[in-house]
Order: C-alpha cells, then structure tokens, then sequence
C-alpha cells in the first residue's frame, strides 16, 4: 500500500490545511471576539453570532456551488471581461472532487504556477477560509442595526454573486489575472471588496439609532487584544498559504506580512502620540494600525522585499491614519454609519497595499522556479514595469464597481421581502431583544420558568415571626 | 441612631475603608454607583472619537451608628477622603437578625 498518489506532496499538503486552519481562526474567533469587542456591550451576542452564522452559510454555500464559480471553468458570458469573469457553479462534493488533485483550469499548467501538490478538498479549504472572512470583514460596517434575516439572506448572495467573480477575475485565472493584475493574498478580493461593500451596505441599510451612535463605545478591550492577536498571527497562514507551496515565497511572505504589520502598528502609534486629537498613545488606534499593516501587505507580501514590506507598513499606515482622521470626519462620509470604520482600515489599506504593488513589487523575489532554474517572478514600477501600476488601478476600479453596484442591487432586492434594518425598539435593547441573550448575563434576580421550574422551587419553611419588643433596650 | 452615606470616587475608597477598620466600626454596606461631582468631568477617546464622561464610577458606603459616635465617624470619613460628600440621616429601627437584637445593641 501507499499512503498517498505519487503527486500528493505531503509537506505542501500539511502546510496548506495549516494555513487554512489559520485563516479560519482569524474569522472564529478571531473577528468575532475583536468585533464583540468593540460594539456596545448590547450588541456583542448579536455580533458574534452573525460571524459565526456567515462562516457557516459560505462553508455550504463554497462546497455547493461556489467554489467552482471561483475557481472552476471558465463561464463565458460574452466579449472582453465577461468572457471570463467567473466560473460555472458546480459541486464539489464527490470522492473524486475531494480526494482527486488540486487545479484551478485557467490557472494551473498554463506557466503561471505549477501543478498543485496536493488533493482539490485542501484548495477548496483553503480558499473557503478567504471566502468567509470577507463577509466577517464587512460585518463591521452594518452591525448595530442589521435585521438578523436580511443578514441570512445577504451573506449566500453577495458571497455567491460578488465575492466568487471576485475571486474569478483575480485568482481563478479570469479577465484582470491574464491582464498580469496581482493581488498575492486578497488585498482587492477580500478588503477592498469588503471596504467597498460595507461602506454601500451601510448607506443602504441605513444609520444605527443616532443616540448608540452618539454613545457607541467599546465594551471589551481585552477581547479586542484576543481577537488582534489572533488576526496578526493568522495572517501568516493568510499570506503564507498564497503561494500554495510551503516553499521560499511562503516563509518571505510570512515575514513581509509581519514586518509591514510591525511598521504599520508603530507609525499609527506615533501619529497618535504626536499628531493626534489629543496626543496620546491608545490601544485602539494601534490596534487600527495593526490591521492596516496586516492589510496593505496583503497584495504585496511575496512580491516585495523586506525594505519593501516596511515601506508597504509605513505608507499605508499614513494613509489611513488621514482618512480616519480626517476624511471620516468630513459630513459626507459621517452621513454613512460604517460602524467599525470598515472602508479604511480595510477598504482604503486594501487599495494603497494593491497600489503599492505595483510600485514595488520586485523581480528579484522568487515566486516560483521555471524548469531551466531561472526565477519566476513579477516586477512594479520602480524596477521597470510601469504598466504594472496601471493594471493594479484597472483591477481595484473594477472591484469597487462591481461590488458596490451589486452589493446595492441584492441588498435592494432582500429589501423588498425583508427589512434591512431592524425596528428601532428592537434596537434600543439590543441582543436581549433579538436573541434573548446578552454578552454579560447577571445572576441576580433570576427565577427559572417553564418546564425547568420546578427544580428552582424554593422550599418555603415559616420563619419565625420576628417579635417587636414592648421597648427598645 | 444614625445613617451615615458617603459617596466617594472609586479611587479615594480604599483609605477611608482602613481608617474605619482602625477606628473599629464593625460593619459597612459598600455599593458601586455612578455618580457626578465626585470628580472632575474627563474625555474617553475611542478609535479617534472623544467623549465626555459625566457620570464617573464611585462607591457608596452604608453605615449604622450610634448618636454618639456620629460625628466622629464623619470626622475619619473626611480627613481620609479627598472628594465626594457625606450625609447623615437619623435611624428609626435596626434589627440583627441572627440574633433578634433590636436597636443600638444590635449595632
């Protein structure tokens, strides 16, 4: 017997599910708990629970159908773009679609990378944990307010409709790929594409109660550092598991990501300290910080050097630090309750890290080997392939099309069956109203009912009646 | 007898809870409240949004005494405290109840 087909390569494999497993924990619970975290303490039930109810919904969904319009054969649809912008759905639910070899048809074989090594159930897996995440992302921008059904409804559709053409265009070798558009590990498909649609998702969904906003403070901060640290170290599976090998690309990523990530933390930090409203180190603009490193690096992490990765941080981190400071404070983007603030720490960070790119990126880091030993690799404006910067500005303008356009249509459509917004008394109370739960429950005053009730009864003795005497002593 | 309620800033607690144990007063009730006045108004800033806190944390501290140690109890409460207030009620009754002891007996 043999364990294992003679493609099968095992280290790759275990790296793979690794990766994968990572990148699932930095949804549940990684964004769960950060975003619990950082809502009203009424609203951390209801958050939690809408992250791990989308992780569920995209599983199902990926398996059944989108995982092939992502990743599958080409559906052609017309000229030009629509020729291949997104598969034919398909299941992958089969012995052989499980256990048979991993292959993305436009993509694998055709020069741009090699034959995978590991079975299509890893890939699918894989590329599952991204698909979650990026409606976990955009959680943020609608939470507070958002009609549990219309949330139920929306993440199948947009993870169905929006995120797999996404994908196609980028990743399963669609329309922007063989434009020679790059994007290592989601920097479009997944945080400017959750920018974008949390931003449009907000408008249209409309504000939380003006007096939560007026209130909306965080009821946690030690969760928030669980649900961070949990997010910077997942994102090693996140930009590590890109290059689909657990090779030399993989371990130079992994450390740009950590680099950029470290940069990033630091310089919003120091902008705080020395430019902010009020001067002083917080927590919470580092953790802002943290996240756009993690971010802008995201298109970036193999392609770029190490002076690379920190340039990536340090850029990115400016830029955001300026729209959160500034341009979210002008009345046009205040109209817009994007509770979190979702569009710039990912939406904006995921643009500047694509943009970056295709300033950066450096022919000298190896993505992969061709047979003769020569390096395969990319190359940005400032090693001599302006065109570059152009294509990663097509591809991010046709993201932020594409999403808003569609994440305004389906949210419209839901609309017409289920309100988007929850009532207003609802949201006055909160997770206690939606889901009878609250985040920190108190004992006090508790009487069990129903048919538990009578294990709760209390035996009633007769006090002795306490006798007043005639006089006080 | 009489009710003495302190409401104190949460920080300043700890010193007037010794200075009673040393005096020797027996029994406190302590509550935590929110409370304005018992320090000044300060900002929270969260994720670059400032926010003013009016009503800050502060303990409230219950205790029964006798007429006679009143004042004194008062005394120790305000030189240990630095800010919050004080005031003193008159008690029509105290049960113990363990052992049905009435009035100041049972203090």
């Amino acid at each position: 017997m043999i364990p294992y087909p003679s493609w099968l390569n095992a280290g790759d494999n275990t790296w793979q599910l690794v990766a994968a497993t990572l990148v699932g924990l930095m949804s549940i619970p990684g964004i769960a708990v950060l975003y619990a975290g950082l809502v009203q303490r009424k609203w951390a039930v209801n958050t939690m629970l809408m992250a791990f109810s989308a992780f569920s919904i995209v599983l199902v969904a990926w398996v059944l159908y989108e995982f092939k319009m992502s990743f599958g054969s080409p559906l052609h649809l017309g000229p030009g773009i629509l020729n291949s912008a997104v598969g034919r759905p398909g299941t992958i639910t089969s012995a052989g679609a499980e256990t048979g070899k991993a292959a993305i048809p436009l993509v694998s074989g055709t020069g741009a990378m090699p034959d995978f090594r590991f079975p299509q159930s890893t890939l699918a897996y894989f590329q599952f944990a991204f698909a979650a995440i990026t409606p976990l992302l955009f959680l943020g921008s609608v939470i507070g307010r958002m009609n549990f059904k219309a949330w139920l409804l929306f993440v199948p559709l947009w993870s169905g409709i929006v995120y797999s053409v996404n994908a196609f265009l980028l990743w399963g070798g669609g329309w922007w790929a063989q434009a020679g558009a790059l994007d290592y590990s989601g920097g479009y498909v997944i945080h400017l594409a959750a920018g974008t649609s949390g931003f449009v998702a907000a408008a249209v969904i409309g504000p939380r109660l003006a007096r939560d906003r007026a209130r909306a403070v965080p009821n946690n901060l030690p969760m928030v550092a669980v649900g961070a640290g949990i997010l910077w170290l997942g994102w090693n599976g996140f930009n590590g598991g890109d290059m689909y090998f657990g090779g030399q690309n993989a371990a130079a990523a992994v450390l740009n990501t950590n680099l950029a990530t470290a940069v990033a933390l630091l310089t919003w930090l120091l902008l705080d300290m020395f430019a902010g409203p009020q001067r002083k180190p917080t927590f919470l603009g580092a953790i802002n910080g943290m996240i756009v490193g993690l971010v802008a690096i995201t298109p970036a992490a193999g392609f770029v050097t190490g002076v690379g990765a920190i340039l990536v941080g340090l850029i990115a981190s400016v830029i955001v630090w300026l729209s959160w400071n500034k341009l979210g404070k002008l009345r046009f983007m205040q109209k817009v309750d994007d509770a979190l603030g979702v569009v710039h720490t990912h939406g904006v960070a995921g643009l500047v890290g694509g943009l970056l790119v295709g300033l950066f990126a450096d022919p000298a880091m190896a993505v992969y080997y061709n047979k003769d030993g020569s390096v395969f690799s990319v190359a940005g404006l400032f090693h001599g392939h302006p065109k570059q910067l152009l294509v990663q500005l097509g591809a991010a303008g046709t993201i932020i099309v594409w999403d808003a356009v569609m994440t305004f249509v389906i949210l419209k459509a839901i609309g017409l069956f289920v309100k988007l917004r929850a009532p207003d008394e609802v949201l006055e109370i909160g997770d206690l109203a939606v889901h009878d739960e609250e985040a920190y429950p108190s004992e006090e005053g508790l009487a069990a009912v129903g048919a538990s009730a009578s294990a709760a009864k209390a035996p009633v003795t007769a006090a002795e009646p306490v006798a007043e005497p005639a006089a006080e002593p | 007898m009489k009710l003495i309620t302190a409401v104190l800033p949460a920080s300043g607690f700890e010193r007037v809870h010794e200075a009673l144990r040393t005096l020797g007063i027996p029994g406190v009730t302590v509550t935590t409240v929110f409370a304005r006045g018992v320090g000044p108004a300060h900002d929270e800033v969260y994720r670059g949004t400032r926010r003013r806190v009016e009503l800050q944390p502060a303990v409230r501290l219950d205790l029964v005494t006798p007429d006679a140690d009143a004042p004194d109890i008062v005394h120790v409460i305000a030189v240990a405290g630095v800010r919050g207030s004080i005031w003193v009620t008159p008690v029509e009754r105290v049960v113990r109840i363990r052992t049905r002891e009435w009035g100041e007996t049972a203090l």
